[in-house]
């Protein structure tokens, strides 16, 4: 082969070279400014203006500031516990829709979309006259005042989420129910068994890569998520990135890098945690096939 | 059975894991705080179990009308975490603190209604808007004597002329910062950033606040008109100064003028006081001036919402941080200037040299030159010079 080359070569070989650096610049501009932003979490400069010494005097302060610590934690249980209902209602939406024919289907296909096309801070804007609205009459009804009125927080945050991200689950695990086998689950109810027995055993391990992806895209959007959060929470319920945005105001701290050192090192965690689980079980499923 | 048991699992897993980082942060945290006592003030109090409500220091106020919890809505950064840890030992008021970016976030909150925000810190012309719709609470100035503790000359302020509504919490005023070793001789006049010829010795170097009231301000002061001045004419003046001067700018930048400052990437910023100290204190070559043509002064100011669930508690509050040792502590947390006359004499005195030296303080001489920014309707034209200038 090598002594007759086509004539193509040269040019194959000055494609694959322009490949290479377009990959080599695509990892440049992905984690150069990540790589940055590490680095400069190790700067001894309250200003991180330009490289002074190495510390770690950021990551203690860190870890001593109430503020960052108590957005954090609640950081994390808006995303979790968002992510845990949407995931749910969203699967099941994702079920209805594909499965099922019912009145306004259509309609209701179109409204499922609506927080994924429509700009943040419109949704933020709605959901804070509704809750303000909503919290205002309750309150009104049942007299409460002062310390035992009902007021928004974390929760209307979690409501808030929640809101959003059925439809970014929905969507995902709608392509992943739309690509079964329909055979599959006729197989499994012609060899008896019933439709919870079905839906347990074949369809929902078939579609869990689907439901994993959608929990940890709305766990993402949930963490990241500002405009939202910022419109809809209330006393107490500061999330990491209302924290951080109200900070860079006054000079991006080095504090600040190291949050996000932290935060980045728990994501990375997350994704590889769910990718290992999910060779785990795909090896499981077609050894447990094979028996 | 088994597939279900391995999805339980999962979700365990990952619940597992939030909980080990959430653990992980919160023991590490207790633990280091301890030992660094030393980085806070040596009169903090005894953190020890909330005192007994029978013999509770005076400051505290009536015990039986103090709330458990305080919610205080905050600037970032904006709010030693010592103070609210000194004031929950002594008076056994837990301040749990929010953050918000700009006045108009804390504006649309405030008129939502229901927002449950104890204390909140407007700045000068948010304070008026707020009065204006009806939404900060009376003070009860019985509850705080320590208001006598202010500068009588931060008192009376345009937007609440007998401080029925605010008390001052920070201040800080608007001039021009510059490194000594490109200006060796100091720099007292905005020609230094306005006129072409001289701007332009500084080419890529110089650098205005990304604030249409300020830059636009500072360049109708150069002009030897106020800083709220809306005559069109006066407006078109500045609007082709601002053009003039722009081919030679490093940008518009309000949100890190201190780090490049500080880096030495910029030799001279239209600049807030605050932020030039801070740069100040990484780079002694930095320094500040409020040129001879005037600048502007803005002020923080603490106010009560008048729907907040704890009022009384917010007003013994307010008077805790208008006490001498807690002002002082406050400034020397946050780099601005403290409004507490009796607080002065406790600064640190580093921090004090650091302002003198740096040129950020200010003495009546300087006093008389600094403008309000003041905001009404006429103020809309300030955007449209603004869209001019950024637009070309």
């Amino acid at each position: 082969m090598s002594e007759k080359q086509a004539p193509g070569t040269r040019f194959l070989r000055w494609g694959k070279r322009l490949l290479w650096a377009n990959m080599a610049f695509s990892f440049i501009f992905l984690y150069a400014p990540i790589v940055i932003l590490v680095a400069f979490s190790f700067n001894d400069s309250r200003l991180g203006a330009r490289w002074v010494g190495f510390t770690t005097q950021w990551y203690v302060s860190m870890l001593e500031s109430e503020a960052v610590l108590t957005a954090l934690e609640n950081s994390l249980i808006v995303a979790f516990v968002s992510t845990t209902i949407a995931t749910i209602l969203g699967t099941m939406t994702a079920m209805a829709m594909e499965r099922f024919r019912f009145r306004f289907q259509r309609t209701y296909d179109g409204i499922l979309y609506l927080p994924v096309i429509i700009p943040d801070i419109v949704m933020a804007v709605a959901l804070l006259a509704f809750f303000s609205l909503l919290l205002g009459g309750v309150n009104g009804m049942l007299g409460l005042e002062g310390n035992a009125a009902l007021r928004p927080g974390l929760a209307t945050v979690i409501i808030a989420h929640v809101a959003f991200n059925i439809s970014f689950v929905a969507i995902v695990v709608r392509t992943s129910l739309g690509e079964l086998d329909a055979g599959l689950e006729e197989a499994a109810q012609d060899l008896g068994a019933d439709e919870w027995t079905t839906f347990r055993r074949v369809t929902l391990p078939l579609i869990m890569p689907g439901i994993l992806g959608g929990a940890l895209l709305a766990f993402t959007l949930s963490l990241d998520d500002f405009v939202i959060s910022f419109f809809t929470t209330g006393p107490g319920g500061t999330t990491l990135p209302i924290e951080v945005f109200g900070r860079i105001r006054r000079a991006i701290s080095p504090e600040i890098n190291a949050i996000s050192t932290v935060m980045l090192l728990v994501s990375m965690i997350l994704v590889i945690v769910s990718q290992v689980v999910q060779r785990r079980s795909s090896h499981l499923s077609s050894s447990s096939a094979k028996e | 059975m088994k597939i279900f048991n391995r999805m339980t699992l999962r979700l365990f897993a990952l619940s597992l894991i939030l909980l080990f980082v959430l653990a992980g942060c919160g023991s590490t945290s207790s633990a280091p705080a301890a030992s660094s006592s030393e980085s806070a003030p040596a009169e903090a109090a005894p953190a020890e179990a909330a005192p007994a409500t029978a013999d509770l220091p005076e400051f505290c106020g009536d015990a039986s009308k103090l709330a458990p919890e305080l919610h205080f809505f905050n600037w970032a950064d904006y709010m030693d975490e010592d103070i609210m840890s000194q004031f929950e030992a002594e008076c056994g008021v837990k301040v749990t603190q929010d953050i918000f970016s700009s006045n108009e976030d804390l504006i649309a909150k405030l008129q939502a209604g229901n927002a449950g925000y104890d204390l909140v810190i407007p700045s000068d012309y948010a304070v008026q808007i707020l009065i204006n719709a009806e939404l900060l609470h009376k003070l009860d100035m019985a509850n705080i004597p320590n208001v006598a503790n202010v500068d009588p000359d931060l008192m009376g302020m345009y937007y609440d002329a007998d401080n029925v509504y605010t008390v001052p919490y920070q201040w800080g005023t608007t001039g021009l910062a510059y490194n000594v070793t490109a200006y060796p001789d100091g720099v007292d006049s905005w020609a230094a950033i306005f006129d072409p010829a001289q701007v332009c010795e500084q080419k890529g170097f110089a650098s205005m606040l990304d604030d249409e009231r300020e830059s636009i301000g500072a360049t109708l002061k150069y002009l030897g008109y106020s800083y709220n001045d809306t005559d069109p004419a006066h407006q078109a003046e500045a609007r082709d100064v601002l053009l003039a001067q722009k081919d030679c700018l490093a940008g518009y930048n309000s949100d890190n003028y201190n780090q490049t400052l500080a880096g030495e990437e910029v030799m001279i910023a239209h600049a807030w006081s605050g932020g030039t100290a801070l740069a100040r204190s990484e780079n002694e070559n930095v320094k500040f001036v409020i040129p001879k043509e005037g600048g502007a002064i803005w002020m923080d100011n603490m106010a009560i919402p008048v729907d907040a669930p704890n009022i009384y508690t917010a007003e013994i509050f307010i008077n805790y941080l208008l006490s001498p040792e807690i002002g002082a502590q406050l400034s020397n947390y946050t780099y601005y200037f403290t409004p507490n006359l009796a607080a002065q004499p406790l600064l640190d005195p580093e921090y004090h040299e650091l302002l003198e030296s740096g040129g950020m303080n200010v003495d009546d001489d300087i006093r008389a030159r600094l403008d309000w920014i003041k905001r009404d309707d006429t103020s809309i034209i300030f955007s449209d010079t603004w869209t001019a200038v950024k637009a070309r």
